[in-house]
């Protein structure tokens, strides 16, 4: 028989508990993962104050939002998740708990990647929009929570679509990757070489190989570390003085080396110009000290980014998705009081008590800004 | 009346000039779609402006220096919108459509373009051919100049290592290369069709339409065949571009003063 929401037994009052990367350290945050299957769905549905439920669970985070009574749900939950494995009374101090307005705006926030580690990264809402999916075909989401979750997903499109919170790269992988994007177009007929297997570089190698790079020479002073790596991501192994014969078929080189001098010369460069055709090289130089002489920057079609300059990048992007913080927090004021009257509309507005109204209330004293009049600047 | 739809593709490449503005300054919408919709609503005007032209006088309407600067706009967009549609390149609108609007007001503005007379001259065919394929070929070598502009600004943005947001909504510099050696030979196969068709009517053409037609071809064939067979470098190869444009823009504008001159002698 299929779960039906006690949305209209309850009091439509919303509440969220949860733990995240902000609050508690990963040894805290795996113990309470909870897969958000239909059965766990149900069965938190059915739990005392719990109309209606949608768990989030990421590696970042895990938050469970209802609707129903708060004050029950809270219980219900504390007590439900004391049961999870190796739980102990001393992780609830890492929990945060969140009502009406403030659930809905925390939603919001967490939707538009504002919460996340990477400040404004979109794979959040992907996250979100499944955990509402699994919550949907499990039956746990009526009229109240299915308004806030699309309100949600509106909410964090227009935050994507009107500011710069999710523009540019933050990484130095990604940030190398959008260079070759701009330099190749697309990267499917690029053949990268990595010299030295570093971290930061095969980190780099997985990124242009997940955007379509087709090929990947891995060379590498100790040959056994260069062939591991090759074998592990489907490239083929050079011995470290055979770089400068590959190089005409190379597109793009990864360096990371330890050497104490330059390894890739511009007189080298120059030598294999010709041959080229006009065919740029992407010379991405992650050692330090540096591998690459700055003199190539000379050569036409020769492009050379170092640690600092792709750091620099990843930097100014960064700084420019903070600079629209206060862009965001309007919009999801916005939409948050917008919600809160939809939902104020849906219960009985003669009973003063209610919860919801009274958030509502709270909400418009503390942000007069929300019935447009205008705060003085800060 | 004809003028006026040249007015108003104008204005439509007015409105491309603010979203250039808007775009490189704040790098705002992803260009595309609505730089294409503005080329191609220009590119109509100037059309329904051609072919009204055509229809008046009974000529390919390069009959005097506004008709041939519409001609050419209206080759620049036509390969655009070719271009743009075909190699993804529609972010080069950005840059068309300032040089249409600048190159379209100042041929409103400046360019003498006397009342079209119906039947003026008989109809030669191999002219009006060499005509039109010349012109055209123009469009394509404006539009490879435009693109290596492009090109230049984008290797420049990279080299400084300080790519602002614009950078990442331009085209990849591979693409922009090859689509300026793609433009530049269609554009020299048409004008070598094109001053084909001009020697078989078998009339004497002046001695400065003749040199500055096979200036222009030469200045052509020599950067395709460095660029094919000795390769100097894209940096170069993109200069090399907007020079030889240049100096076929100074070589179209040396030949309209001479034919100008020419025909106030004829009058006094």
């Amino acid at each position: 028989m299929k779960y039906l929401p006690r949305i209209e037994a309850t009091k439509p009052e919303v509440f969220c508990i949860g733990l995240s990367h902000q609050t508690a350290p990963v040894g805290i945050r795996e113990r309470y993962a909870l897969p958000p299957s239909p059965e766990l769905l149900r069965g938190l549905a059915g739990l005392a104050g719990i109309g209606e439920v949608v768990v989030l669970s990421t590696c970042n985070r895990v938050e469970i939002y209802t609707s129903g009574s708060a004050e029950d749900a809270r219980v219900s939950l504390r007590t439900r998740l004391a049961e999870c494995e190796k739980s102990c009374p001393e992780d609830f101090s890492h929990f945060y708990e969140f009502r009406a307005g403030q659930a809905i705006s925390h939603l919001f926030r967490v939707a538009c990647g504002m919460e996340s580690m990477v400040f404004g990264e979109t794979e959040i809402l992907g996250q979100v929009k499944t955990s509402y999916a699994q919550a949907v075909s499990a039956g746990t989401v009526g009229k109240i929570l299915n308004t806030i979750f699309q309100r949600a997903f509106q909410t964090a499109k227009q935050v994507r679509s009107t500011t710069n919170i999710t523009r540019g790269s933050v990484s130095v992988g990604s940030v190398a990757v959008d260079l070759a994007e701009r330099i190749f177009g697309n990267l499917r007929s690029c053949h990268v070489m990595i010299m030295g297997a570093g971290e930061t570089s095969e980190k780099t190698a997985r990124a242009l190989l997940s955007r379509g790079a087709r090929g990947l020479f891995v060379s590498n002073r100790s040959f056994h570390r260069a062939a591991t790596l090759a074998a592990e991501l489907g490239g083929l192994a050079i011995h470290f003085d055979e770089w400068l014969t590959r190089l005409n078929d190379t597109d793009i080189i990864i360096s990371s080396t330890s050497a104490p001098h330059y390894i890739v010369r511009r007189g080298q460069i120059e030598n294999s110009l010709f041959l080229r055709r006009e065919r740029p090289l992407f010379l991405i130089d992650l050692a330090v000290p540096r591998d690459v002489d700055p003199d190539v920057d000379q050569l036409d079609a020769v492009f050379r980014y170092d640690i600092d300059s792709l750091e620099g990048i990843a930097r100014e992007a960064m700084n420019q998705r903070r600079k629209d913080i206060h862009l965001c927090e309007e919009i999801i004021a916005k939409h948050t009081h917008e919600v809160l009257h939809k939902l104020l509309s849906h219960v009985n507005i003669n009973d003063k008590t209610h919860a919801l109204e009274r958030e509502l209330q709270t909400n418009l004293s503390c942000n007069p800004e929300l019935l447009g009049e205008s705060k003085p600047p800060a | 009346m004809d003028r006026l739809l040249v007015t108003v593709s104008t204005l439509f490449f007015l409105i491309g000039c603010v979203r250039t503005w808007q775009v490189l300054n704040s790098g705002g919408d992803d260009p595309g779609l609505i730089d294409y919709g503005i080329h191609l609503a220009g590119f109509l005007g100037q059309f329904g402006f051609l072919l009204t032209r055509s229809v008046r006088t009974g000529h390919c309407p390069v009959t005097n220096s506004f008709e041939i600067l519409i001609f050419v706009c209206w080759s620049v967009c036509l390969f655009y919108l070719l271009v743009g549609a075909t190699y993804r390149m529609s972010p080069l609108g950005l840059f068309t459509a300032p040089s249409l609007f600048v190159a379209q007001a100042l041929a409103l503005w400046l360019a003498p373009d006397p009342e079209p007379i119906f039947g003026r001259g008989p109809t030669l065919f191999w002219i009006e051919l060499h005509a039109a394929l010349s012109l055209m070929a123009y469009g394509a070598f404006g539009l490879a100049a435009v693109a290596s502009i492009v090109y230049l600004l984008q290797d420049n943005k990279l080299r400084k290592h300080q790519p602002d947001p614009s950078f990442f909504q331009l085209p990849p510099l591979v693409g922009l290369r090859q689509v300026t050696i793609r433009l530049m030979f269609a554009g020299f196969v048409a004008l070598s069709v094109g001053l084909v068709a001009g020697f078989s009517e078998g009339i004497p053409a002046t001695w400065v339409k003749l040199a500055s037609g096979i200036f222009v071809w030469l200045a052509y064939a020599l950067a395709l065949a460095f660029r094919m067979w000795r390769p100097q470098g894209p940096r170069r190869g993109a200069v090399v571009a907007i020079v030889a444009f240049v100096l076929a823009l100074l070589s179209l504008g040396g030949m309209e003063v001479v034919k100008a001159n020419n025909s106030k002698a004829v009058i006094h």
